[in-house]
């Protein structure tokens, strides 16, 4: 059942207490859930991390897992330049994150190239993020996780554009394949890719079975959306994405602060269109 | 006449997140900015619960660029810290985050920090969420009153906090920490939203109002001067009128300008310098 590969996300409800996020999810039957590991439901900085008992102790109460988690990137970027301050603590924030994923059972931890600067020469910035993401696959091998590398926003989306580079998938391939580790693999974003244009069979076509986790919201040049509030045709990506083979999970996150107000009723409203879709698709 | 000072009009780093330091001090200087409120986001300097990095250098680059910080903001929200933060460990680290911006505040040579009041859960009982705020900003103010520092406190649009969003609730939050070095700012953009005047405001606070972020709301994007919907000459007036002599920063948050900030910036500077004496 394809309805069983979706997955629930925290991102929405960062309004809410985690309890309150994980109560609404064994409602409406998610058993697997993308973590946005940011406060106020964890705490996690280059040194340490808080709270991570009482989330752990609150999914397991109800029966749900972390399948990937997704730090927030806050002012921390991979594509910070070596040996200034922002690089170190980028490094050692996200090997807390590697951490906080293992303890909670997570195959994987998704992270960006967002935070680079502007004003930066783009070939340097690809250079950082490739020395950045070699430690932290490192780092993820270690303690048995992989890395996720996705895009995110570009000049596409002025206004929620947070990087020049790392928003194609060329840059992606690039550096995965610079990086060239088995514990750095990539997912993929439908809202993200089709803003900058590039279609899901050119990312199949390049990353095949790297894709290890797909990011299923709707969108538009303002950012995302709950399917059926956007511009992207749901069937038609879900039969491109199952004609390709991909046999992952779809996460629900929806980044951004668009359903703060009512996280409940949007989550609703998205697993009633996706669940239509899907059964149309078995 | 409505009439400015040219060392009132602040200029902030906020709308160059995706540039460097250096970028911005550059651009700084040749818009024609003499003092800055020093945003410590992204990349241009590191401050955190744990501490903050050298300011020798970015004291120099200052002098390099003739500017002069003048107050900070130490972001909120964005990050993994805000004023009232639910959870108990993580409030002790906002603490220490936001005890910090005011420490940088004083090694700078700034007189003040912007402060908020954070925000609760949705679904929480107001007066825990308020009680929480409250007591931190008190404790702020302690920190603050031992480094020579003064807390400006702003409201926010109702969508952005469920604590201090308005007047009403700023003067009794004002009134309740009652801390000498707690003292009151408007954002133009809440209290634009919230439906207030700058009237409204100086009647409330009188001169408890020391600082402004000073933009031009249509109301509720914090637009560049021009591009909003803010009569500029009658906001002047009336600080005119009441010998406001505080700073009005010009804290450009919309998204929209972050592409080209220098271009947002001479934009800006177009219109204030209409109104600057001399």
């Amino acid at each position: 059942m394809l309805v069983n590969k979706l997955i629930g996300s925290n991102s929405q409800y960062l309004r809410l207490p985690f309890d309150e996020f994980i109560k609404i999810q064994n409602e409406n039957k998610v058993t697997k859930i993308d973590f946005v590991a940011a406060s106020p439901h964890i705490y996690i900085d280059s040194e340490k991390c808080l709270r991570v008992n009482d989330v752990q102790n609150s999914m397991n109460m109800n029966g749900i897992s972390v399948y990937s988690l997704t730090p927030l990137p806050y002012r921390f970027s991979i594509c910070a330049n070596g040996g200034t301050i922002q690089h170190k603590k980028t490094i050692d924030y996200y090997k807390q994150c590697i951490l906080v994923g293992k303890e909670l059972g997570s195959k994987y931890i998704c992270v960006t190239g967002s935070g680079a600067n502007y004003d930066e020469n783009p070939e340097y910035l690809i250079d950082n993020a490739i020395e950045s993401l070699s430690i932290l696959a490192e780092y993820a091998k270690n303690n048995d996780i992989t890395v996720l590398l996705g895009t995110v926003f570009g000049d596409d989306c002025i206004i929620n554009a947070s990087t020049p580079v790392l928003v194609s998938a060329a840059d992606v391939k690039k550096v995965t394949e610079c990086v060239d580790s088995k514990n750095l693999k990539v997912y993929m974003d439908t809202e993200v890719i089709s803003v900058c244009g590039e279609s899901i069979r050119e990312w199949f076509e390049l990353f095949g079975k790297d894709i290890r986790l797909i990011r299923f919201t709707d969108g538009n040049y303002n950012g995302y959306r709950v399917w059926g509030k956007g511009c992207l045709p749901c069937r038609k990506y879900v039969d491109t994405i199952q004609q390709n083979g991909y046999d992952g999970y779809y996460s629900m996150q929806i980044p951004g602060e668009k359903y703060f107000e009512n996280p409940v009723e949007a989550d609703k409203e998205n697993l009633k269109y996706l669940y239509e879709i899907f059964e149309q698709v078995n | 006449m409505a009439t400015i000072k040219r060392n009132q009009i602040v200029a902030m780093n906020q709308h160059y997140r995706r540039f460097s330091l250096d970028y911005f001090l550059e651009c700084q200087q040749k818009v024609g900015f003499e003092n800055i409120e020093l945003w410590c986001g992204s990349s241009h300097f590191w401050l955190d619960s744990k501490g903050f990095e050298p300011v020798a250098p970015l004291k120099k680059k200052l002098k390099k660029y003739g500017l002069k910080v003048v107050s900070v903001t130490t972001p909120s929200c964005a990050y993994q810290y805000q004023y009232a933060s639910q959870e108990r460990e993580i409030l002790n680290e906002s603490f220490k985050y936001f005890s910090n911006g005011i420490k940088l505040a004083s090694e700078l040579g700034a007189d003040r920090v912007v402060v908020n009041s954070g925000w609760g859960y949705n679904n929480e009982n107001q007066s825990e969420m308020w009680k929480r705020s409250r007591d931190n900003l008190f404790n702020l103010a302690e920190i603050a009153k031992k480094n020579n520092i003064v807390c400006v406190m702003e409201s926010m649009r109702a969508d952005e906090t469920n604590i201090v969003n308005d007047i009403n609730s700023a003067k009794k939050m004002f009134d309740e920490v009652k801390h000498e070095n707690l003292k009151v700012m408007v954002d133009s953009i809440a209290s634009g939203a919230a439906g207030e005047t700058l009237d409204n405001w100086f009647d409330t606070f009188g001169e408890n109002l020391i600082h402004m972020h000073f933009l031009d709301g249509d109301p509720y994007l914090h637009n560049v001067w021009g591009d909003g919907n803010t009569p500029l000459e009658r906001q002047l007036q009336i600080m005119n009128k009441r010998n406001f002599n505080g700073y009005l920063v010009q804290e450009v948050a919309d998204e929209k300008y972050f592409s080209n900030p220098y271009e947002a910036d001479i934009k800006n500077m177009r219109v204030l310098s209409r109104f600057i004496e001399g």
